[in-house]
Parts: C-alpha cells; structure tokens; sequence
C-alpha cells in the first residue's frame, strides 16, 4: 500500500477517534438538559410527551369501554392504530383503514364500540360517548351502540 | 424494584450461560471475558427455548416451573463439573494514562447509555408495534397461540419478544420502562465481547482504544439505551458479532466444542430476526467449507441445530396461519427507480457520521485499497458484504420496503463486525516498509 492510502488511513483513524471523544463529552454535557426535560415528568406525563393526543386517546377509550372489548376502529395515520393497540392490549381493536370497508363494518352493527381518530363521522344507530377535549390538537370519537 | 429485577434476570440468564461453558469447556478457559460476553447471548437463547417449549407442550409459564429447573441444573452441573470453574486470570493491569484515559471514555459512555434508558418509556415504533407489543401479549395471555399471533400479525422470530416475556414474568406485571434494560444489557455484552476478541490478538491499549470507537457509535447508543432502545437489532448484531468471532475462533482450533456452540448460537441468530436467514446460510457455507478441508465430517451433524430451531419455527407460523403474513404486505416489485433509490438511500446513510462516524467510510476505504487482505479478514467481509447485498436485494424487489425506514437499524447487524475487520486490517498494514527500504 503506498504512502498517501497510508496517510488517509491514519487521518481517518483520527477523526474516527477524535469524533468519539466528541462523543463522550457531548453526551455527559447532554445529561443535565436531558434530565430536566424528562426526569421532572411523571410516567404519565412522559407518555403524553411521546404520544402526544394518541395516548390522551388510549387513556379515554380504556376508561370508557368494557374490560375485554373489541373497538371496531378507524384512522388514516397506522400510527395511532399501533400506538392503542399496543396500550389497550388485551382489549382488542379491529382496524380498517379504508373508509368504505370501515362504513360497511359499522353498518352490521357487529361491534359495541368504535373509535374514530383524526376525523370525524357522523354515524347511524351509534351514540357518542367520548371525544377528544378541544384542546388536542387531534379528533378522537368513541361511539356506543344504541342499545 | 423492577429495575432491580430486570437487573436479576439479565443475570440469572448470564450466569446460566456461563455456568454451561464453563462446565462443558465449549470455550478456552483464557477466554475468561469473552466467555462472559457470551454467557448472556446462551443464557437468553435457553431460556427462550424454555419458554417457547412450555407454550408448546402446554405447561404454564409460572416464576417456579421457570426458575427451579434451571437451579436444579446449574447446582448438579456447578457439583459434578466443579473442577472446570477454577481459573486464574489478572482481570486489573496496571494501566497506562492513554488507557485509564479511554477506560474513563468508556465508563462515561456506559452511565449515559444507562443515564438514558431508564429516562423514558418505550417510544420506539418497532418497540410498540412489534418487539415488546408480542411480550406484554404473551404475557398477558399466559401463551403463544395461533389467535395471539395472528391478532399481532407476527411474522418475526420470538427470541427478544420471548426473553421479555420472561423478565415480566419475573417482575409479575408489564413495566415497559424497565424492560428496557435489556437492550442496555445486549449493548454491555456486546461492547465485552469487541474487547475481549480484539485482545486476544492485539493488546489492551488497542482493544480499549476500539472498545470506545464502537461504543460511542450514536447509533449503538441509540439502540442500546436512547430512543431506539426495545427493538431486536441491536441483539441480532450480538448474536450476529458472537457468530463471527466464535468461526474465527473455530479456524484455528477446529474444536467439536466449539462448532457445537457456535452452531447454537447461529440457532438462536435466526430467531431474533428474520435477517438471521441468510446469515445462518452464509455461516453455514464457511463452516461447510472448513469441514471438508479439514475433512472433520463428524461436524457436520451440529448443523441440524440452526436448522432444526428454523424449521420448527417455520413449522409453527404455518400452522399457526401466519407464515404469509410478510410476503402479502410485502409483495415483489421491481423497478429501476426502486433500484437506484435502494443505492442512494443505502449509501447517504453510509457517509451519515453523526450516525456511525467515520466506520463505513472507512471500512469500504479498506476494503478497496488496503492490500494484502488476510485471508479470515476475507471470509469476515464476505460475511458483510453477503448480508448487506442480501438487504439490498430485498429492497430492490418487494414493495414497502426501502433503506430510508430501516437502512439505519439494519447496519447495526453488521457495524460491530465491520469495526472489527477495520481494526484488525489497520493492525495488519506494515506501516514502514517502504520507507525502510527507501533507507
């Protein structure tokens, strides 16, 4: 290998060492800052912190909804349908992310509740039974059926 | 308290781990830390294993039918094997200034990682979705079943999900916060396992000074105890690293002992991730090839370890309907757009060096212009080069797939190895032999 390859190794090896240290320094001056925007929070308060209204949302639908329900539910972000699946777990949702398949599933009247997110439907032979306060920054509905 | 008990079983599994190497000679007893390095990666497989086959046969999962077995096995073992623990090993060199400058790097970055993890809860999407989503479940519902899987559309190997399930069953309850801890653990583990290979051969000042390059890899940070932490990549880099060392291990020895572990280690490789496929097919054409040079023919029936463990788990999602599960949402296509954006969005994430410092860099500038190549060094790449070209091809032909959602935690798999090749070729490189002669 000649010597210039030579040179750019070592000069690589370098930065590679010295952006390290960077590192280290970086991350211990980071820990102060880090711990005053989290380790202040409470569990709940960080979870919203993440989550943002998708938690506020989970918190809602668990409270008002039976023990082992399944929540026929709708959004157009798959994230908020993970994030309350994963919460709500072992009750069940039942997710269609087509708005046609979702008002055909409503329509049977199969399911006792159904959530909506990020949108807002009017739905026949359903009460609303919950939704998100005006201050988030999303739509959350919970529906019922009429008994 | 759950800290402390997530702390207790990331031993637990260690020491299970450990105590079977030992006992069973499957490592050199100078490989004291690599032989720990290794003890948790055994630990967790095995109790996976355990925890797989109760749901299998119907036995349920309770903290006595988990834990007495083991304490059973590990007090007969330590008894009839008590000869193999005695070892004499200076753990604490006297240390130069460089090397108590670099331990001090390490040991900053270490109460980071764990500064950060026990900070927050999950928030990783993978981690939610997927990894710790299938833990709570199984433990929530006490089982694996065809229902449960298919209710999580889970197509991905049970390993870390498994493990967790098992540290809540310890705990009693889910603490998503806390679990977290594992990730750290695989990040510990990992970082001793780097140290313990490259100094066994090329000295302590060296092996420190890489142990922090790797270890303050943002990335790796990230995984292990940042954002990232919950997600299965980070462990499957473990397990992938252990794989390559014990292979090296395994050319110059050439030990039954050894194959028979590295081959349960490439088992338990392909049930972290579905990513362990082509790795454990890799592996097995290498060890193949060393088995028929060295005309060692008696090996070859450790191979039915990795693909028995396969096979069963293949066998399972079938009849548990959720063998199609990837392949419909992740149909083929093909289109050259799909191929160039592959390469690009691979290559950006190459030259990102708030991610991975200079670590591709320069491992592909070593790769090309650093010559001769030692011929390991060889089979090491080829590992790389396979796995990463195997990624490419996944993503130049199915749908939904592209490096700018996964490139990132994919190279994880392989970073370690990669650092390893980097270090040990720059070790190689006769630095003044030109100007000797010039002389």
């Amino acid at each position: 290998m000649n010597s210039f390859r030579k040179i750019i190794i070592i000069c690589l090896l370098i930065s590679f060492f010295g952006f390290s240290l960077f590192t280290v320094f970086y991350n211990t001056i980071k820990i102060i800052p880090e711990f005053n925007e989290w380790g202040v929070l409470t569990d709940k308060q960080k979870r919203e912190k993440i989550f943002g209204d998708q938690y506020t949302f989970y918190q809602q639908l668990n409270t008002r909804t039976d023990a082992n329900a399944h929540i026929l539910f709708y959004t157009d972000t798959g994230m908020a349908y993970y994030v309350e699946r994963y919460y709500l777990y072992p009750k069940k949702i039942i997710y269609l992310s087509d708005k046609k398949e979702f008002l055909k599933a409503v329509a049977s009247r199969k399911y006792t509740y159904v959530a909506i997110y990020n949108e807002d439907l009017t739905l026949d032979g359903y009460k609303k039974i919950m939704t998100l306060p005006q201050s988030a920054m999303h739509k959350g509905v919970l529906y019922k059926i009429n008994e | 308290m759950n800290e402390l008990i997530v702390f207790t079983s990331i031993m637990f599994a260690s020491l299970l781990g450990y105590v079977l190497i030992r006992a069973y000679n499957l490592l050199p007893k100078e490989d004291l830390l690599f032989s720990i390095g290794c003890s948790f990666g055994l630990g967790v497989g095995l109790l996976f294993l355990q925890m797989y086959s109760y749901s299998r046969f119907g036995i349920a999962w309770h903290i006595q039918t988990l834990i007495l077995p083991w304490l059973l096995i590990l007090g007969i073992v330590t008894l009839i094997k008590r000869k193999s623990f005695h070892f004499s090993l200076s753990l604490f060199p006297q240390l130069t200034y460089f090397e108590k400058f670099l331990c001090v790097g390490i040991f900053l970055t270490c109460c980071y990682v764990l500064f950060e993890v026990l900070l927050r809860p999950l928030g990783v999407w993978d981690g939610w979705a997927t990894w710790l989503f299938e833990a709570k479940v199984f433990f929530i519902d006490g089982k694996i079943s065809a229902t449960n899987l298919q209710y999580m559309q889970a197509s991905y190997p049970l390993l870390y999900p498994l493990f967790a399930t098992f540290v809540y069953e310890m705990m009693g309850h889910v603490d998503d916060t806390a679990i977290l801890l594992i990730s750290t653990a695989f990040y510990g583990f990992l970082s001793l396992s780097f140290f313990a290979s490259l100094r066994r051969s090329h000295g302590l000042t060296y092996s420190l000074f890489g142990t922090l390059l790797l270890m303050t890899l943002q990335n790796l940070i990230r995984h292990g105890g940042r954002i990232e932490a919950g997600i299965a990549d980070l462990p499957q880099g473990y397990y992938f690293f252990i794989c390559t060392m014990l292979y090296l291990r395994y050319l110059t020895t050439t030990s039954h002992r050894l194959f028979f572990l590295l081959c349960t280690f490439l088992g338990f490789s392909t049930l972290v991730k579905n990513e362990g496929t082509p790795f454990l097919l890799i592996m097995t054409i290498l060890g193949l090839y060393h088995i028929y040079k060295h005309k060692m023919y008696s090996h070859l029936l450790y191979l039915l370890i990795p693909c028995g463990l396969l096979l069963e788990w293949v066998y399972f999602k079938k009849i548990s309907g959720v063998d199609q599960i990837y392949s419909v949402a992740h149909h083929f296509e093909l289109s050259l757009g799909k191929v160039v954006s592959s390469i690009t969005g691979t290559f950006k994430e190459f030259v990102t060096i708030k991610s991975w410092n200079f670590l591709w860099i320069m491992y592909f500038y070593l790769l090309v212009f650093s010559r001769p190549i030692k011929e390991k060094l060889v089979n090491l790449h080829g590992i790389i080069l396979f796995q990463l070209g195997c990624y490419l091809v996944v993503y130049f032909t199915t749908f939904g797939n592209g490096p700018e959602s996964s490139i990132p935690r994919l190279l994880i798999h392989i970073a370690p190895i990669a650092l390893f090749i980097i270090l040990s070729q720059i070790k190689d490189i006769s630095w003044f032999t030109e100007k000797k002669k010039v002389v």
